[in-house]
């Protein structure tokens, strides 16, 4: 008989936890309400991790060329941020998510997942949205290509002069710099 | 499946028994072991079948016996007898070989009575191969701890081997197509390759050392 | 006793339907209420989970024969360690020992990730409570601890023999937290599909979980080869049972898992290989469980018998087609946008290591099942044993140990030539040079003088990774080299404690590689005689039987031999081994008499004593010289201690690894410049 009570009370109790949530309504938000923001990858760290790799020969020398090129500036903006004091540590986030920014702004690869933080797919989505561009025949439709189709010439991704990405196909000249695009 | 059917503590009790055991052993032993067990559990009542194990079954022992060979003279040395006791399956339900289960329990009796089959078979002159064949005539094929490499027990051999083949073709073929595209972009990557590898483009020599410090504090 | 015991099982049930509806609805509606309340009918359910263990451990401890699971595995006489132990010595026990753990993953999963990744965590409570609720139904209504007895036995049956063993009381704790923790990984990857959210967010929950798997896996493995190996004297310590395959399985898998996810990290490849490798490696938990439970492997026949083998027939397909269906419905979703680039690269390296080891594990499955395939085919019983498994799974197995030295010196992306020649001159002739002395030493079997090379060239890598590492470290900060070493392991722990598990895995294939030259001896020895042979070194052994003894012990009777050995004439301790009969309270014997092997336990080799039984005075005994086995062991915790290195949680202001992501366009991006 006690056990009973008891084990009834228990059940009772079990019940209120799990019902409390509703009873409070539609408007509970619950342990979940402050979520942090997602701590965001340091372009430092970035560099150390690729300065480290290339000394223990997991990278080879053009890579790490190209890869020093892509975080060497996202750094130096993240170090300014933080030089910059109290405020920077919101322009510390900006630097570390322009890897992903391209993606959003040319929103030809921005698939469903393009805002989700997973930077690999961000910087190889932005790679791939990059219009390349023919030295003599200008911006080229095809996103894969390394030659031009038209002319056979060799395919930048990005303005020849200044090295802005190129994303609009139809542009005959450079956004940043004004320089001719096609020959 | 009369043996389950025991009372408690009773002297005929069977219960669990090493080769029961060694069926359900070791991987994740106490669960099979556990699951061995239960099934020798008590009461008639128990419906819990001993799924995972076979119980020792003393009777499965059948002769295998044949006529000494004229003259005989035994063809096998002892090393040679051990070895092929090696590749008999002991019939009472363990998972070991004749020699190895007749070494190890000393409760069995299929394994030495096998065993004693062996040694007159080798006195009787017979071979490896032939001593074989007669225990797969008494047993069936269960009588060999692997299959004979025959008929469909070749798929048993090879699927793994023509899977494993199969996945390297596929990864094979898929590296090369992505290779020739990333072959030609390589040269022309070598060929535009910034000189210093330190150096990057469009960056001072002051902003290149305030990064170098940077890097550095990693204390 | 119903009170805590069976009741609270009851109610966990219910909590954890509860929790799965609410979860599933919270999610789809987007209700914070609802899933608030999902989640604590998750809390609950634990609760109520470790009221019902707490209820069957007091059984057992309190020995309340009136359990029928309690007079089934425990006597009054059994010693207290052994009682607690027996909650997972018997089916229904073990059952609810699994709810327990998952119940307790599941709590602790949704817990800590309930900040970090929101839109995932409905799903993932949902997943988890669906999975053990399964549990919970199938342990009340299929295999109930708690079930009583219409009769109040005087004693119970004693836990097996077998059983009563140090080993025994860790060992299936270790597997089963490991098994269980699979689950997790699964509900993300459930859930992740369901949000279309298959990003690097759900990467980071599911490799920790992969990662407790894999550790508590690894020490449950290697646990059961010790306690087969000291416990059932038949002297090795894996035979390729079906049941030690079922724990392999997902091992094999896990590992790949957790090589193929630093591709996605890095390079946001295999996505939907990942996805496969997760839900697979829970699958084969949940087979693992299924073939030690239903007896589908031993005898076909036994399959519809077993009421618990329904349930885990019926989960694993409803499971199964449920993956497969998410899956294919999310196929786009899983398109990589980078792609493999060269043949000799480190992704490659990876994917040659997943196909191994995912050829590894289907060549164990395939060998477990084939019995059974065999019998529907030809209806003829066949016996897959140990030479079929060796024959097909140590090629295999060295190959793995090459990739193991091989992976970890080639460069991402794209290796050239220089870097192939400067990274594998030091560790290619360490193994060739190793190789080339063993030859000359007079070891001219293939496969040991293979795997001991592999070893020693792989031992070679490691070595170099830590020397170039702290040469590295040293160059970027100036460190000293202690210093460089301490802050090199806890900067990279996972690469480097990678590196450490490596090292296990190296010992543990050499020691492998060492039981090709086992001996076997069977020997009758009356008191006094003396039996000499020959050890796998060419050292000169003599066994004395020193005698015969017999002895009542706490709830055994034993028969004890005393071996006197000596080496080349000079004398080591005894060795003794036993024959037990034990016993319950009131001196009936119970179980089949036991086999305590005595081992005399040394670097280079063991020698293992049987005392196989005894007649007419004459002591029939099973000496083995088995060598290098001690190293099995050191293997097995050097592993487990570098998958604690890779797991030790860091602080948060420290790096998230694979800080950089190597992504590189198609064609060249170099030269923007």
């Amino acid at each position: 008989m006690l056990a009973l009570i008891v084990g009834s009370g228990l059940a009772a109790l079990g019940l209120l936890f799990v019902l409390l949530p509703l009873m409070r309504g539609a408007g509970y938000t619950g342990s979940a309400a402050a979520a942090p923001p997602a701590e965001e990858a340091s372009a430092v760290e970035a560099l150390r991790e690729i300065e480290f790799d290339q000394a223990t020969g997991k990278l080879s020398p053009d890579d790490y060329a190209s890869l020093r090129a892509t975080y060497a500036p996202l750094a130096l903006a993240e170090l300014e941020a933080r030089d910059a004091g109290a405020a920077g540590t919101e322009a510390s986030g900006v630097a570390a998510r322009e890897i992903g920014a391209g993606v959003i702004a040319s929103g030809d690869a921005g698939s469903g997942d393009a805002s989700s933080g997973d930077a690999a797919e961000q910087l190889i989505a932005r790679m791939k949205s990059r219009r390349l561009v023919c030295t003599h025949c200008g911006p080229r439709p095809e996103g894969d290509a390394i030659f031009c189709s038209d002319c056979g010439r060799y395919l930048s991704p990005a303005c020849l002069r200044c090295g802005a990405d190129v994303e609009d196909p139809h542009s005959r000249f450079c956004g940043e710099c004004g320089s001719s695009l096609a020959a | 499946m009369s043996e389950r059917v025991a009372t408690l503590g009773g002297p005929e009790h069977r219960g669990i028994d090493r080769r029961a055991f060694l069926v359900a052993i070791a991987g994740v032993g106490a669960s099979a072991a556990a699951h061995a067990i239960s099934a020798g559990t008590l009461g008639a009542e128990q419906q819990q079948p001993a799924a995972n194990f076979a119980p020792m079954e003393q009777g499965a022992y059948r002769p295998t016996l044949r006529p000494d060979k004229p003259g005989a003279t035994p063809v096998l040395s002892v090393e040679q007898r051990d070895a092929l006791e090696h590749r008999i399956k002991c019939q009472c339900g363990c998972i070991l070989d004749v020699y190895t289960c007749r070494t190890t329990d000393f409760s069995c009796q299929v394994s030495p009575a096998m065993h004693r089959d062996v040694l007159r078979l080798v006195a009787g002159g017979y071979d490896a191969q032939e001593i074989l064949d007669a225990f797969v005539q008494t047993f069936g094929e269960v009588a060999l701890t692997e299959p004979k490499k025959e008929g469909f027990n070749w798929a048993g051999y090879l699927a793994p081997g023509v899977a494993i083949a199969t996945g390297a073709v596929v990864i094979t073929m898929l590296l090369r197509r992505r290779g020739t595209e990333a072959r030609v972009a390589a040269e022309v990557r070598a060929a535009a390759a910034p000189a210093g590898g330190a150096a990057v483009p469009g960056m001072s020599t002051d902003d290149l050392a305030r990064l170098d410090r940077a890097m550095r504090e990693d204390a | 006793m119903i009170l805590v015991g069976e009741l609270p099982l009851w109610i966990a049930l219910l909590m954890c339907a509860w929790s799965v509806t609410l979860s599933y609805a919270g999610g789809a509606m987007r209700r914070a209420d609802l899933i608030a309340s999902g989640e604590r009918g998750l809390y609950a359910g634990f609760g109520f989970i470790v009221l019902a263990s707490a209820g069957l451990w007091t059984a057992l401890i309190t020995s309340d024969f009136s359990l029928r699971y309690v007079a089934s595995f425990t006597s009054a006489n059994l010693p207290f360690v052994y009682r607690i132990s027996a909650f997972w010595g018997g089916q229904a026990g073990s059952m609810l020992f699994w709810c327990l753990i998952l119940a307790g993953y599941s709590a602790l999963a949704t817990w800590t990730n309930r900040r970090s990744v929101r839109e995932l965590m409905p799903w993932v409570t949902g997943t988890s409570a669906l999975v053990l609720l399964f549990f919970v139904a199938t342990t009340a209504l299929a295999s109930n601890p708690f079930e009583r007895l219409e009769w109040v036995p005087a004693d119970g049956r004693g836990l097996n023999p077998q059983l009563q063993n140090p080993a025994m009381a860790i060992h299936p704790p270790m597997l089963y937290l490991g098994y269980v923790a699979t689950a997790i990984p699964f509900a993300f990857a459930i859930a992740a599909l369901v949000t279309r959210r298959l990003d690097a967010e759900w990467l980071g929950a599911v490799r920790r979980w992969a990662l407790v798997s894999w550790v508590f896996l690894t020490l449950g493995i290697v646990l059961g080869m010790w306690w087969a190996y000291v416990e059932l004297g038949w002297g090795g310590y894996w035979m390729w049972d079906p049941v030690e395959n079922a724990s392999l399985l997902p091992w094999l898998t896990g590992t790949a898992f957790l090589h193929s996810i630093m591709i996605q990290e890095k390079r946001g490849m295999l996505r939907k290989w990942n996805v496969t490798l997760v839900v697979a490696t829970f699958m084969l938990s949940v087979l693992g469980t299924f073939i030690t439970r239903s007896g589908v492997i031993q005898s076909v026949h036994s399959f519809a018998q077993s009421a618990v083998g329904n349930w885990f027939a019926a989960f694993m397909i409803l499971a199964l087609a449920a993956t497969v269906w998410l899956v294919s419905v999310r196929l786009k979703d899983l398109e990589s946008q980078a792609q493999l680039e060269a043949m000799i690269s480190r992704e490659a390296a990876f994917l040659y290591n997943n196909l191994v080891l995912v050829g590894i594990a289907f060549s164990v499955l395939w060998g477990t099942l084939f019995p059974i395939i065999s019998e529907a085919v030809r209806g003829s019983k066949i016996t897959v044993g140990e030479s079929f498994f060796n024959s097909v799974n140590v090629p295999l197995g060295l190959l793995l140990l090459a990739l193991t030295g091989i992976g970890p010196l080639i460069a991402w992306r794209r290796a050239s030539v220089g870097n192939i020649q400067r990274q594998f001159a030091a560790p290619a002739a360490l193994g060739l040079i190793t190789g080339a002395a063993l030859f000359v030493l007079g070891i001219h079997k293939l496969y040991p003088l293979m795997t001991w090379t592999l070893s020693a060239f792989v031992t070679g890598t490691i070595l170099q990774e830590f020397h170039k590492g702290v040469g590295a470290r040293r160059k970027m900060y100036g460190e000293n080299p202690v210093v460089a070493l301490g802050r090199l392991v806890a900067r990279n722990r996972r690469r480097y404690g990678g590196y450490v598990v490596h090292a296990g895995i190296v010992m543990l294939f050499a020691a492998f590689a060492g039981m090709a030259f086992k001996l076997e001896y069977d020997i009758t020895l009356a008191d006094g005689e003396s039996y000499s042979a020959k050890d796998p070194y060419g050292r000169q052994w003599t066994f004395t039987n020193e005698g015969l003894s017999e002895f009542k012990a706490l709830n055994r009777e034993v028969t004890a031999i005393a071996l006197r050995p000596t080496i080349d004439g000079k004398a080591l301790p005894l060795i003794t081994s036993e024959k037990r009969q034990h016993f319950d309270s009131r001196g009936n014997p119970t179980f089949q008499p036991s086999t305590e092997v005595g081992i005399l336990v040394r670097n280079d080799m063991d020698v293992y004593v049987v005392l196989a039984g005894v007649v007419r005075n004459k002591a029939e005994i099973r000496v083995n010289f088995n060598p290098l086995v001690v190293w099995v062991w050191h293997g097995g915790v050097i592993m487990a201690l570098g998958g604690l290195i890779v797991m030790w949680p860091q602080s948060e202001k420290r790096r998230k690894q694979g800080g950089y992501v190597a992504a590189l366009a198609p064609a060249a991006e170099v030269a923007t410049a």
